[in-house]
């Protein structure tokens, strides 16, 4: 183990807030469903967030109400709907809101939808938000459902993750105990939560600190 | 059971920040609720885990056999006062294979738990290993003894782990979580102070705490004092923090009462302190032996528990 390892482990880290993407897909069911359980497993609070698409259609009667009223919708449906959950509204460029908001809440944990309509920069949002990122994937050969934790390569951040993963795991074991045998606990048939780390890259520590433009609402 | 004043018992309870939280398994399913618990109540305080086993002089599958149904080979095999070295190695070997194999399981690969496993008898070597840690809670599963011509109790490993000089949190397979629905069995003893200030800390911020206390029915007539007494206890667990409290007196039987209320809340965790046997002192290094209100709320409660020693144990 290595001093800057060790130093890392000495580091107590404590899960108080949560931020989950919501998109409406079948993917941001199961990103909410870990929420859910991750919030009932350590009491955490949980922010949602959901985002208007590119191209979405603002015509019509009340466009944002309606876009708003639907992803709430995913939100009750999906969840045991136990506190009191926020849902944010992002618009426009939604890379630099997310780290600001994620900031703002001091969350230690960013959950998103692994459908691919967040785009293909999950990974390095870890590096503009700070904190790892779990992008909750689809079936795999072995798993009806898999978790990508990306983390930045340093040691705390790393021990971060490793921690957030061992959380993230015991929800999820928790909660498909309560699901199928309520009275006893499953194991698992493969590892639920793979870490990747994500190299470094000059420029997105330069995005981080540039503003954009955001359009924010509460819903509860 | 010695009156404190609230303050001075808090002031006695120790800092438990930077130190780790305990968990013991044997690799038993039964434990697997224990680490779940562990790595919940790690993200709520932001505490380091570890792991330990002990290895005894049997092999677990022995211990854990109904001994009426033993053949003869296996009664003499349970009588043999201690395995071989290479046995006792070849044992220790297979446990810690089993228990990084239920960690991976349970709570994922990702935990990098240090995992202790050592032979020798449960009662000295758990001590031994619960001091050198300097953790601030043991994790245990829930392991109930229930035979048809007996009242219901714990496990033997239980009983044994109970008797160390540090709080320990009994995991139920009812597990949810860190603790919504929170009992504190009061007793106005400085453990059972402290257990309420220390269940406090390792419950939701926004949980609903009910502070519990069983009057006997020939002490019928110190309801108003005791009822007092509560009222401040309750205050002084709502400073500094969101947490609900109400203040509940029952009367009757302390065990019964408090499981019979719990169970009607779904309560998630029953909390209380260590009641002594009075005539029994503690013999170093262990604290004495569990009373009976402690033991049948171990004994008989669904949901988890929360135990804690005597601040003089610590």
């Amino acid at each position: 183990m290595t001093d800057a390892e060790k130093l890392a482990q000495d580091i107590p880290v404590s899960l108080q807030h949560v931020v989950v993407m919501c998109d409406g897909t079948p993917s941001g069911d199961s990103a909410l469903r870990l929420a859910d359980a991750i919030s009932q497993g350590t009491g955490a609070s949980v922010r949602a967030v959901t985002w208007l698409p590119v191209g979405y259609a603002l015509d019509g009667e009340a466009p944002i109400e309606k876009f708003l009223a639907s992803v709430t919708q995913q939100l009750y449906r999906t969840t045991t709907r136990i506190g009191f959950w926020r849902l944010e509204l992002l618009a426009g460029r939604i890379d630099q809101q997310l780290a600001q908001l994620c900031s703002l809440e001091m969350a230690a944990l960013l959950i998103v939808p692994g459908s691919g309509s967040v785009g293909s920069s999950v990974s390095q949002w870890t590096l503009t938000t700070g904190i790892p990122v779990a992008c909750v994937a689809g079936k795999t050969a072995r798993c009806a459902e898999q978790v990508i934790l990306y983390t930045r390569a340093d040691a705390r951040s790393q021990h971060h993750a490793h921690f957030m993963a061992t959380i993230i795991t015991a929800a999820h074991t928790m909660s498909m105990a309560h699901r199928t045998f309520p009275d006893r606990y499953t194991k698992r048939p493969c590892h639920y939560v793979q870490v990747q780390v994500v190299p470094m890259e000059p420029a997105y520590f330069v995005a981080a600190h540039s503003s954009s433009n955001n359009l924010s609402l509460t819903a509860s | 059971m010695e009156p404190q004043p609230a303050d001075e018992t808090v002031s006695r309870i120790p800092d438990d920040a930077g130190r780790p939280i305990l968990v013991a398994t044997d690799g038993h399913p039964r434990a697997d609720t224990a680490l779940i618990a562990a790595a919940f109540l790690a993200g709520r305080v932001g505490a380091n885990v570890q792991l330990f086993s002990v290895v005894e002089g049997s092999t677990p599958t022995y211990l854990e056999r109904d001994k009426t149904s033993a053949s003869p080979h296996e009664i003499s095999e349970l009588r043999k006062p201690c395995r071989t070295h290479e046995q006792m190695r070849e044992d220790i070997d297979l446990r810690r294979a089993g228990v990084a194999t239920q960690v991976a399981l349970t709570v994922g690969e990702a935990a990098d738990w240090p995992i202790t496993v050592r032979g020798g008898p449960l009662d000295q070597t758990s001590e031994e290993i619960v001091t050198r840690s300097h953790a601030q809670l043991l994790v245990i599963g829930q392991c109930l003894a229930h035979r048809f011509d007996t009242q219901p109790g714990t496990c033997h490993g239980t009983h044994v782990l109970m008797r160390r000089a540090i709080p320990i949190y009994i995991a139920a397979p009812t597990l949810r979580g860190i603790p919504r629905r929170v009992v504190i069995a009061m007793d106005f003893s400085m453990a059972g102070i402290r257990a309420a200030h220390l269940v406090r800390r390792l419950s939701a911020v926004d949980a609903s705490v009910y502070l519990v206390h069983v009057v006997p029915k020939d002490s019928a007539h110190e309801l108003e004092e005791r009822r007092r007494r509560l009222q401040g206890i309750g205050r002084s667990l709502c400073e500094g923090s969101d947490v609900h409290v109400e203040p509940i007196l029952l009367l009757g039987d302390a065990a019964r009462e408090t499981l019979g209320f719990a169970h009607g809340i779904g309560a998630d965790i029953i909390t209380c302190g260590t009641s002594r046997l009075p005539f029994l002192p503690s013999t170093y290094p262990y604290p004495p032996l569990l009373g009976r209100v402690t033991r049948d709320l171990i004994g008989q409660a669904s949901c988890s528990m929360l135990i804690a020693p005597h601040v003089s144990d610590v």
